[in-house]
């Protein structure tokens, strides 16, 4: 008897807590917009689960909102991307409640900063791409063309004081998780390279610049 | 007292690192590109049939974006369109790391992501001959061989 209800209870658990458990759409409807779990029924039973530096992303589009689990819960556990994307995910909420935060995103190798000497006017295209290689975008027109090489990088700094969002479920005071300051400052950076081309693939002009783009936030 | 603290000491960088994580990681997506037979790819000499002998199936096939003017709208430029398409069509060899560390201790968190990859686009001609070769290298290489 005692067991057969042990097992109610666990069954009964599970299905609160799973993807579409009491719990679960109470937080979304309730915070989950700004909850560091993000939207707990559509990662968990969502399609397209994918984990980003900023925490896990999936869409719901297709699914059902009271699905329990996903559909492709055994391909998930099974992957090997599963425990990359457990690890982001858990390094995007420590990130999120870490007092002092630095954040640095980098694509790409290093874009030409200056125009290499051997660009002069008249150069075929085919020694730029041989000096430069694969360009990121090469638009054609009928009266020539234009490449584009790129490098984008971030680097961000905040600084959090307050009681964490889960932490603050265990303090009894009434607001306690609104009382906060977040303190963020971010820097983007991106290198250009442009060249221009005339019909006969000959280089017309080049082009070359750096982007600071930064922002602080209260 | 000194004792004390000592303890104290122990204790909290027990505690630090107890409380210190990190995370050290690379995605590998695509397979290295052989830098070695790049040189036998000859601009005007090779053809389709000797790229995919050397390098295998693409990651992707395309041709350059053609942007039309607005007086070519018409069936004539449309064709122009066409065979500008055609005279760019692009084999393109990617492989890409993702790399992350991470790291928090206590009050501090440090999160570092680096994408980095290495491509090689081969132009081709109407006459599926080879017409330009560009390759960068952007992982390390010998490690990524």
């Amino acid at each position: 008897m005692i067991r057969s209800s042990g097992v109610g209870f666990l069954l009964a658990a599970s299905i609160a807590l799973s993807g579409c458990g009491l719990i679960t759409l109470m937080h979304d409807s309730v915070i989950g917009p700004v909850s560091p779990l993000g939207r707990i029924n559509t990662v968990t039973v969502g399609g397209d689960f994918h984990v980003t530096e900023e925490g896990p992303v999936a869409e719901l589009a297709g699914d059902s909102r009271l699905r329990m689990y996903p559909r492709d819960l055994f391909r998930r556990i099974g992957t090997p991307a599963s425990y990359w994307a457990a690890a982001q995910g858990i390094e995007a909420f420590l990130t999120s409640i870490s007092p002092v935060a630095t954040r640095e995103t980098h694509f790409g190798g290093t874009a030409a900063e200056k125009i290499p000497a051997e660009l002069q006017p008249g150069v075929p295209v085919g020694v730029a791409l041989a000096l430069l290689g694969p360009p990121d975008v090469w638009v054609r027109r009928e009266n020539g063309s234009f490449m584009l090489y790129r490098e984008v990088s971030d680097r961000s700094w905040s600084f959090y004081i307050g009681v964490p969002p889960p932490a603050a479920l265990l303090v009894p005071i009434p607001g306690i998780a609104n009382a906060r300051f977040r303190l963020v400052s971010a820097r983007e950076r991106a290198s250009k390279l442009m060249l221009f081309f005339d019909e006969h693939d000959a280089l017309v002009a080049a082009t070359a610049s750096a982007d600071d783009a930064s922002s602080q936030r209260e | 007292m000194t004792k004390i603290g000592s303890v104290g000491g122990v204790f909290l960088l027990i505690g630090a690192v107890g409380l210190s994580a990190c995370a050290i990681g690379t995605q590998r997506f695509g397979r290295p590109i052989d830098a070695s037979r790049i040189p036998n790819v000859e601009v005007g000499v090779s053809t389709k049939a000797d790229v995919l002998r050397d390098f295998g199936p693409p990651n992707s096939y395309s041709a350059l974006p053609v942007v039309p003017s607005p007086p070519e709208d018409s069936a004539a430029g449309k064709n122009v369109l066409a065979s500008a398409e055609a005279e760019s069509r692009v084999f393109v060899y990617e492989y890409r790391e993702d790399s992350e560390n991470f790291f928090t201790v206590l009050l501090f968190t440090r999160f570092r992501r680096e994408v980095l990859s290495d491509r090689l686009m081969v132009f081709f001609d109407p006459d599926d001959v080879v017409r330009y070769v560009a390759f960068s290298r952007e992982t390390e290489g010998p490690a990524a061989q």
